[in-house]
């Protein structure tokens, strides 16, 4: 597995789950998986700054993270 | 006739509450956030041969103790499982649902699957196989719009078979890893006697670490030195791959790029410069909306009361004792009668923050202060039960479930009761009305000042409190949609109701001990009664801050049990203290006159839907009530902005007092009443002399 960092405005498959960027707090990951967004799903990075990100999953509805959700695990 | 304990389940935000009002007829407060529902809500109805018990548990993503709401349906459905389970499913956004409904499989409970917003998911493209669907997990799926009558006997039709006949859905299997750890912890652990749930969803959840036990954790480490990899996300895979597994067999036609609308809107909405501004524009036209519109109708009621009713009562009752008539007009008429006038207002400013909130915006707000709110220590999850707080003070408290630490809650919970709820709105709207031009801006200042100082408390919370880390926020956003007018009605109808509810019992009786106080010792100078000496004592505190009548600060004494009587007792304080000759009353005239002022307060409203600020009849002197006259005279504007002020920041509401002191304890309540008081005296003196200095009026 390795990161990458998603750009804004350009759809992504994550492999993996998607991943704090900033800080690796366990609490996120699990939250995330407990919310049911899912591995595999295909997300677009609508807009991001040096708090928030607004993600678009496609199988999910928009959601938005206090973090920098915008780097993702790829196999 | 059989009982049947039905509870509804589903992630938040999916219609469980406006399903339950569908079929039991009941206003159970719905709401397009997570929160609206934080503890399990109950309702009955009975239909043909079976009495239904319903639950509406918090709306959850996964069975878990993540947050208090969530934990609230764990533990229900873990100890007291009900006979029969529903499962609300968006339809929209099936396969993510389905991780929930695997759990829910797990419990071996009788279970009917309701897929909701069946008709956004058909406009999407989204075609949905009911009938496979039920194939593959073993229950009745039944498609459903949560407002469509026809729901109601097709549910209640299934969940009777279902009960009847035992259905339960269909064991799962999951990858030889889950199942071979599943197997070791049923072997070789024992299940807790007092847990009502089968042996194998309590090893599941042990491997999700969510029960604790030794005996597990010793498997699941041992496992995982092993596997060289974490269970939890093992067995989480594995349930994801049942929802996958499930939503790609029945889902025939699958959606692209459904929400274009949605990321346009949210490009503006959601800027950190533009969403401000759109957010202060919008809350702005929806104030002077439901001013303009209800304004006519609210100051008919008022004359109505004080120019008809008033001498009717005496006309009517000419031998009966003075006291009785008193009674009448002075606690009954001008109290209670003095705050229904504002139901229109009321009525109005719901029908526009539920609108705003069905149309997918309020639950955006959080986002918009995220990063604001950040600096002071809570994440913008904290703005949802905060937001609440505009609907009232004691359910937000009590919202505080949503979030996570302890931390959070305490600056949330002190920030909460500076919001203005509708009881403070409807003492802006009067205040608002008699003293100013435009009350718009005005109120609309009282409105952000609570929001400042909610803020400036949350800065102190947050340097007072002990740093912790909490966990980070991830909110849903539901897509704009047109609101539900049914649904936004509902939401109106649901507060106006318990506005009025109030104003017959609670705001009656607070009334009467007023007026009481008014006639304490009887055939006195109104001034000598106990209401009049308080009132008078109570100015030297008041004076400073612009309030030197001694009947408006009589008026903030049972203003404590809620602020709304504040408006009842200034009713039937003025009108005690106010002489008025009914000699020359003819029924029959003052009749037609107040039908031909209905047509006019009629047609005023209607012509304020074009034109905004076509109707700002409340300051004209000639259609104002005697007692709003007086009113007028005992402050000026720069006191009656003094005293909104005052009212914003005290919190004198007991309901709010007795919800800190019961989630947080009695010093915290104490504490923050004293410094809500301190707090509201300080700020209201400070924008009195300013105002006065700047000659703002």
């Amino acid at each position: 597995m390795k990161l990458i960092e998603v750009p804004v405005d350009k759809e992504v498959n994550i492999k993996g789950y998607i991943i704090n960027g900033r800080n690796e707090n366990p609490g996120w990951k699990r939250k995330l998986i407990s919310m049911g967004i899912i591995p595999g799903a295909s997300v677009k990075v609508l807009r991001k700054d040096d708090r928030n990100t607004l993600l678009k999953i496609y199988n999910s509805r928009i959601s938005i993270c206090n973090c920098l959700a915008d780097k993702v695990e790829v196999e | 006739m059989k009982n049947i304990e039905v509870a509804f389940v589903g992630n938040p935000n999916v219609g469980k509450s406006t399903i339950i009002n569908n079929i039991a007829k009941t206003s159970l407060k719905v709401g397009n956030w997570p929160g609206v529902t934080v503890r399990k809500i109950e309702a009955s109805l009975v239909y043909k041969n079976y009495e239904f018990h319903i639950i509406d548990l918090p709306g959850t993503y996964s069975l878990d103790y993540i947050s208090e709401d969530v934990a609230v349906t764990t533990d229900f459905l873990v100890n007291h499982p009900p006979d029969v389970i529903i499962n609300i499913i968006e339809a929209t956004n099936l396969e993510r649902s389905l991780i929930l409904t695997a759990e829910l499989i797990e419990l071996r409970l009788p279970m009917v699957i309701v897929l909701n917003m069946w008709d956004e998911a058909l406009k999407l493209g989204i075609d949905i196989d009911t009938k496979k669907m039920s194939e593959l997990i073993g229950v009745d799926v039944i498609s459903s719009i949560g407002t469509k009558e026809d729901l109601k006997e097709k549910l209640l039709e299934s969940i009777i078979k279902t009960y009847e006949k035992n259905i339960t859905p269909k064991p799962l299997r999951y990858s030889e890893i889950t199942e071979q750890a599943i197997q070791d912890i049923l072997s070789s652990c024992a299940v807790p006697v007092d847990k009502k749930i089968p042996p194998r969803f309590f090893a599941i959840k042990a491997l999700e670490r969510i029960f604790p036990c030794d005996c597990c954790t010793n498997i699941i480490s041992r496992l995982e030195k092993d596997l060289k990899e974490n269970i939890y996300d093992i067995l989480k895979k594995d349930i994801y791959g049942v929802a996958h597994f499930i939503s790609s067999n029945v889902v025939k036609r699958n959606f692209k790029n459904e929400i274009e609308l949605t990321e346009v809107l949210d490009k503006f909405a959601l800027h950190p410069v533009f969403g401000l501004l759109i957010f202060v524009g919008v809350m702005y036209l929806m104030f002077k909306l439901s001013f303009d519109v209800s304004y006519p109708i609210s100051n008919w009621i008022g004359n109505f009361e004080s120019a008809f009713l008033h001498p009717l009562v005496y006309k009517l009752l000419p031998k009966a004792p003075y006291i009785v008539k008193s009674f009448i007009t002075g606690a009954v008429l001008d109290g209670v009668g003095f705050v229904i006038s504002f139901a229109p207002l009321v009525g109005a400013l719901f029908l526009g923050l539920s609108t705003l909130e069905m149309s997918g915006y309020l639950p955006r707000v959080p986002i918009i202060f995220d990063r604001f709110v950040s600096k002071f220590g809570i994440d913008g999850r904290g703005i949802l039960p905060f937001m609440l707080g505009f609907g009232c003070n004691v359910p937000a408290i009590m919202a505080l479930k949503i979030l996570e630490d302890k931390r959070s809650k305490l600056i949330v919970a002190a920030m909460i009761p500076f919001t203005s709820c509708p009881a403070r709105f409807v003492v802006f709207a009067f205040f608002g009305a008699i003293f100013f031009k435009n009350p718009a801006p005005i109120i609309l200042f009282l409105y952000l000042l609570g929001i400042f100082f909610s803020i400036i408390t949350a800065v102190v919370m947050n340097k007072l409190l002990p740093k912790a880390e909490g966990l980070p926020m991830i909110l849903e956003l539901p897509p704009y949609r047109k609101p539900p007018l049914k649904i936004v009605l509902n939401i109106a109808y649901v507060e106006l109701k318990g506005f009025l509810k109030r104003a017959g019992t609670f705001i009656f009786a607070s009334t009467v001990v007023v007026w009481a106080f008014l006639n304490i010792p009887p055939n006195t100078n109104i001034k000598d009664t106990v209401a009049g000496r308080i009132g008078s004592a109570l100015v030297y505190i008041f004076k400073p801050i612009g309030i030197e009548d001694w009947r408006a600060t009589t008026s903030l004494v049972p203003a404590f049990l809620a602020r709304e009587i504040i408006i009842s007792s200034m009713g039937t304080i003025y009108s005690a203290s106010t002489k008025e000759d009914y000699t020359n009353f003819d029924i029959k005239k003052s009749f037609k006159e107040q039908v031909a002022s209905f047509e006019e307060a009629i047609k005023n409203t209607a012509l304020s839907f074009v034109s905004p600020g076509f109707s700002n009849v409340f300051t004209q002197e000639s259609n104002s009530s005697s007692v709003t006259k007086e009113i007028r005279k005992s402050l000026s504007p720069y006191g009656a902005l003094s005293f909104m002020v005052f009212v914003l920041l005290y919190t004198s509401c007991i309901a709010t007092v007795s919800i800190l002191k019961s989630e947080f304890g009695t010093r915290f309540a104490v504490l923050f009443l004293l410094y809500s008081f301190v707090l509201g005296w300080i700020v209201a003196f400070v924008i009195y002399r300013l105002s006065m200095v700047l000659h703002v009026f």
